[in-house]
């Protein structure tokens, strides 16, 4: 299914030579409210299963998206906890890229959440918090956070996935 | 949408033990109502009297979930009434075991 009326797909992939991939991308623009992280991993564990993901493999990507989305929100826009009920925390936008690469040993799902918010370093997140981070780089490949003052990133590379599209 | 529509909280006491079971997905969204559902069993108990934590219909327990059950444990145990957690969705048993909560909880699987 070509994309030929989208004008959003295609945000990471552009690297590589287009190789017709029968993989569209996942795009997400998420507002900075506590349901976000619900709609994400809803998103994530569709996306994944139409990837042909493994469950447990579906489930460790799941918590991780999910945690980072978390962090974008509290940390990054500063939306407290207990604002459930609130329209919006806070005008911002987490946004979820996701694509899946080949690889020799199985492909990997790469995903990026991005927030224009206030970079805070990871290891002064107080408390509990930790556990997030924790969970994120557990249930990765491999995790890199970025950050300055125009905001944070965190990518995240899955362990090997299903080795046939 | 609000954060009660994706969980729900019920406690009963059955014997010498007050029940809460949960349904839904434990998130940033949820967590206070989770919290408080879990905090007012606490009060509610007294020893030797137990808490349990029927988690058996929860499908998503986040890091804001697992220090909620941790403090509810250091709670419980403070005040010497046994908490016991029932989990059974693979995705909750992940986040347990990834952050080894569960070595620290009295955790039944179901």
């Amino acid at each position: 299914m070509p994309p030929t009326s989208e004008q959003d797909e295609h945000p990471a992939g552009d690297t590589e030579t287009a190789s017709a991939a029968p993989d569209p991308p996942l795009r997400l623009a998420l507002s900075a409210q506590w349901v976000s992280p619900s709609i994400a991993r809803d998103a994530v564990r569709r996306w994944l299963r139409a990837h042909r993901w493994s469950p447990e493999g579906i489930d460790e990507l799941v918590l991780a998206i999910s945690e980072a989305v978390t962090n974008s929100i509290e940390h990054g826009y500063g939306v407290l906890p207990d604002r459930a009920g609130e329209p919006a925390g806070h005008p911002g936008i987490v946004e979820l890229a996701g694509r899946v690469v080949p690889a020799a040993d199985g492909r990997r799902a790469e995903f990026t959440i991005s927030d224009q918010g206030r970079w805070l370093n990871p290891a002064g997140v107080p408390g509990g918090r930790g556990h997030g981070l924790t969970i994120i780089r557990a249930c990765a490949e491999e995790v890199r956070v970025s950050g300055g003052a125009s905001g944070t990133t965190v990518f995240l590379r899955s362990r090997p996935g299903p080795r046939r599209w | 949408m609000d954060g009660s529509q994706l969980l729900q909280v019920a406690t009963e006491r059955n014997g010498s033990a007050v029940i809460v079971r949960v349904e839904g997905e434990v998130d940033m969204n949820t967590v206070t109502a989770f919290s408080g559902a879990l905090t007012q069993a606490c009060d509610l108990v007294t020893a030797p009297m137990r808490v349990v934590a029927d988690l058996t219909g929860v499908t998503f327990l986040s890091s804001a979930g697992l220090t909620a059950l941790l403090e509810i444990h250091s709670r419980c145990r403070h005040q010497g009434t046994p908490l016991s957690v029932e989990v059974t969705h693979p995705t909750v048993r992940r986040a347990l075991e990834i952050t080894g909560v569960d070595q620290i909880l009295d955790l039944r699987r179901h």
